[in-house]
């Protein structure tokens, strides 16, 4: 603990702070998207579906 | 393969409870606003009666609207949605019941302690501990019933607005239980853990946040169930949503700094706020695009049918309050609004806009569904619709435009002077607008007594369906095969799908929160800033107690005209440094009235605050403050008591001795020699006031505390020597 404390307490200029953030963001969302984009239109459908009552539709197996 | 139907009912009686709950607290909470918002014109309205007075009951107010009206909505519709998403009844009758009676106790608990000025100051985590423990409890009750039932499902797909409740459920426990951690006084009086800047970060980290996952998040996951239900089609994009849900999650958590920007939080937590409110505008505005374009090719529904039109000009309010969120953690943008009414213009677009129309959409379509044979009126709900939506345009407009006033007002300078150097001008000149304000509040109350009216033709007329038949195929035992898509592993385990949400949301909390915590040499400390003396202390604990930071900051931003008007003789704006004891930190959020962090080096008298506080109009008139008057000890003619205004000092040691705990610098001999200290103080100032031949006071009184407080507010730094402050800067 008390070497990260000292971690801390010598990075100077917190600006890079935004920077590492807006870097991890963008990882994450590229991985999200990435995700979405894979994911089977027929799935997308059914899922989209799921609020509406559709008393013929068979759940996921 | 042709698998056996299950027979099972889904449970509406708990919906109904929470409905009626939604209404009822909407009255309410919006009454109570209604009443101050009038009392900013006419303060007399308090009565002088200390329960009825603007800052107590503007906490009742805004917790009464985020987690009663609110609050009930949301349990509302997950408990209406989630049964029908997941093919099954709530895990535990007993826990939903529960979940209802205790979310409507602490409810009713908050409306007998806020007016009671029981409070611990933090804007809208007002309660005091032991009901935030209750909080927590009734939290965790839902959560378990919540998740008992996702892993007793008969759909296994999750579908998207269960994401979104899971999320909220998640980071509310850890927002809540972070932004309370408090030390007891006694059973209805804390101090925060965490002091001054921290306090500050880990409040509106907080407060952002709860914006963000009680008001926004399980909203939409009720916009992504109930919007396509009404349409009758599903929602626009699956894919976008799911792109929505996890970038907002992340992203949100890291934006709460936006509140603080220009205060003495450092910059680059400062920075950070600003540059991830601006991304939240994507997913913000994705969210919404999603939600208005399930409506292509239905819009003629939209002129039929009011629940339609309350989503629509819902979910357009969502996206009109979410661009100008990130607009306003602009640097820029935020120097000109922050501290001005624009900022309760901006939150009730939210607020009354987008929660309160999804809740009121989302009533009108239970209402039919729930009670069969009632007499539901469209026509009622439509009368309602054009009420609310007119009088939510007559609150915001006079709003934005006292926002405006103000600020020009205050920022105003010619010659190096301020051109309106008296406060109150800047106050009288909006009081119009405050004036219009409450009547768009009047407009928005009388739909919802259309609403209510509707509610008993319904309800009183109509057959509850308590239990409603469903079937569906039982869920097979889950085997993972191969080559399956990993992100549909991990939607089909919930408990998986827990833990990602948390980590989404911890990364942003941790990495903002951990430094300032832990980093000392952040706020530098002014050798001159002393812990406040037993009598300014309880002093301290009185403008608590009366929330006087409902309309007064204690902040001086770094701007010529804040320090010329707030700190006139020695022009030096607030310091993270002057506040390492303040427990809690009360930099506020709104000037209703002016900044007072350096009123103690204004120099007024005492027997000025003395009069001021009997009678603000006395000393400033015109002025909207409320008079104060049960800090006095008054008799009638007779010289019987009317009113015993003496100071309650048997925790004040108490108060010291859990203030050094938490790292206050009191010695044990002055905690022991705390009573004779006050006492010497209150007597000396008690002794300056009766010198004035119209005063008559007693050391003892509560105004003199108050007194003693005001005249030591911001004082310590100018004692500090020019190199010392050289140095901060
Ligand atoms: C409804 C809003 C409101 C509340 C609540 C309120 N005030 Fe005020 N206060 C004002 C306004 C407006 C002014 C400016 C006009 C005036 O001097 O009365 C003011 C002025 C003051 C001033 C004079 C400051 C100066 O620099 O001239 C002091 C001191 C003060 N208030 C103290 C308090 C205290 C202490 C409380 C709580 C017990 C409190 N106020 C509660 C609105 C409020």
């Amino acid at each position: 603990m008390s070497r990260l404390l000292t971690f801390f307490k010598h990075v100077d200029g917190w600006s890079m702070y935004p920077i590492v953030a807006l870097g991890m963001f963008l990882a994450f969302f590229a991985m999200v998207t990435l995700w979405a984009l894979y994911t089977r239109n027929a799935d997308m459908d059914r899922y989209a579906k799921l609020p509406l009552d559709a008393d013929d539709q068979t759940p996921t197996l | 393969m042709k698998q056996e139907l299950e027979h099972f009912s889904y449970d509406n009686r708990i919906v109904s409870y929470f409905l009626k709950a939604t209404i009822l607290w909407s009255l309410i909470a919006l009454l109570v606003g209604l009443t101050i918002a009038l009392q900013l014109v006419w303060p007399a309205l308090n009565a002088n009666t200390s329960w009825l007075t603007f800052g107590r009951l503007r906490a009742l107010h805004t917790n009464g609207a985020i987690f009663a009206f609110a609050g009930n909505a949301i349990f509302m519709g997950v408990y209406y949605s989630m049964q029908r998403l997941l093919k099954t009844r709530m895990a535990s009758d007993l826990l939903s019941k529960i979940h209802f009676w205790g979310w409507q106790l602490i409810i009713v608990l908050a409306v007998i302690t806020l007016p009671l000025g029981i409070t611990s100051t933090k804007e809208y985590a007002e309660l005091e501990w032991p009901i935030d423990i209750l909080i927590t409890l009734v939290w965790v009750v839902f959560g378990v019933n919540m998740i008992w039932t996702i892993l007793k499902r008969r759909e296994r797909h999750l579908y998207v607005a269960i994401w979104f409740y899971i999320a909220t459920f998640v980071t509310v426990a850890v927002l809540h239980i972070f932004n309370n951690l408090e030390l007891p006084v006694s059973w209805t009086k804390s101090y925060s853990v965490y002091a001054g800047v921290q306090d500050a970060l880990v409040q509106w980290w907080y407060g952002h946040n709860a914006v963000a996952f009680f008001l926004t998040t399980p909203f939409l996951g009720l916009m992504y169930y109930f919007l396509p239900k009404a349409a009758e089609r599903p929602v626009y994009s699956y894919r976008l949503s799911i792109v929505h849900f996890w970038a907002l999650i992340f992203i949100y958590i890291w934006a709460g700094p936006h509140h603080l920007l220009y205060s003495a939080l450092p910059d680059w937590a400062q920075n950070l706020g600003t540059v991830f409110s601006i991304m939240l505008i994507a997913p913000s505005w994705g969210g919404m695009i999603n939600g208005l374009l399930t409506l292509r090719g239905a819009w003629d529904r939209v002129r039929d049918s009011a629940v339609l039109k309350f989503f629509v000009v819902g979910v357009s309010a969502y996206g009109m309050a979410t661009f100008e969120g990130p607009m306003l953690s602009t640097k820029w943008l935020n120097s000109i609004a922050h501290f001005t009414d624009w900022i309760p213009a901006h939150v009730h677009v939210g607020t009354l806009g987008w929660n309160g129309f999804m809740a009121f959409g989302v009533v009108y379509w239970l209402l039919p569904k729930l009670w069969k044979n009632g007499r539901y009126s469209e026509k009622l709900a439509n009368w309602h619709f054009w009420l609310g939506t007119t009088g939510l345009l007559f609150w915001v407009i006079p709003m934005y435009v006292a926002g405006f006033t103000q600020s020009l007002m205050w920022k105003d300078m010619a010659n190096g002077m301020l051109v309106n150097p008296n406060f109150l001008d800047t106050v009288t000149k909006i009081i119009p607008m405050y004036l219009t304000r409450a009547l768009g509040g009047t407009l928005y109350i009388t739909g919802i007594v259309v609403m209510i009216v509707n509610v008993w033709k319904t309800v009183v007329k109509g057959d509850l369906i308590a239990d409603e038949e469903a079937s569906a195929p039982a869920l097979e035992a889950h085997k993972k095969h191969s080559g399956e898509h990993w992100h549909r592993w991990i939607e089909r385990k919930p408990v998986q799908m827990v833990i990602w949400s948390t980590v989404v949301i911890l990364i942003g909390g941790v990495i903002e929160i951990v430094p300032t915590l832990m980093v000392d040499s952040n706020v530098p400390t002014i050798s001159t800033v002393k812990p406040y003396t037993p009598l300014e202390l309880e002093g301290r604990d009185l403008y608590m107690r009366e929330a006087c930071n409902a309309c007064h900051t204690q902040m001086i931003r770094p701007f010529d005209n804040e320090v010329l008007r707030y700190d006139p003789t020695h022009k030096q704006y607030s310091l993270p440094g002057e506040y390492v004891y303040e427990h809690p930190h009360l930099w506020g959020s709104k000037r209703t009235g002016p900044d007072l962090w350096r009123v103690g080096a204004k120099g007024y008298s005492n027997s000025w605050h003395y009069n001021h506080m009997w009678q603000p109009t006395s000393m400033s008139p015109g002025s909207i403050m409320p008079r104060y008057v049960w800090m006095f000890t008054t008799h009638d003619a007779e010289g019987n008591l009317l009113n015993d205004g003496s100071l309650d000092t048997s925790l004040t040691q108490t108060k010291m001795e859990t203030l050094a705990k938490l790292g206050v610098p009191y010695t044990p001999e002055e905690i022991a020699d705390a009573h004779r200290a006050r006492r010497a103080q209150a007597q000396a100032i008690a002794a300056d006031l009766n010198s004035d031949p119209r005063i008559t006071v007693n050391a003892n009184e509560e105004i003199v505390a108050l007194i003693a407080y005001l005249q030591r507010l911001g004082t310590d730094v100018h004692k500090a020597s020019e190199e010392e402050l050289n140095a901060l800067k």
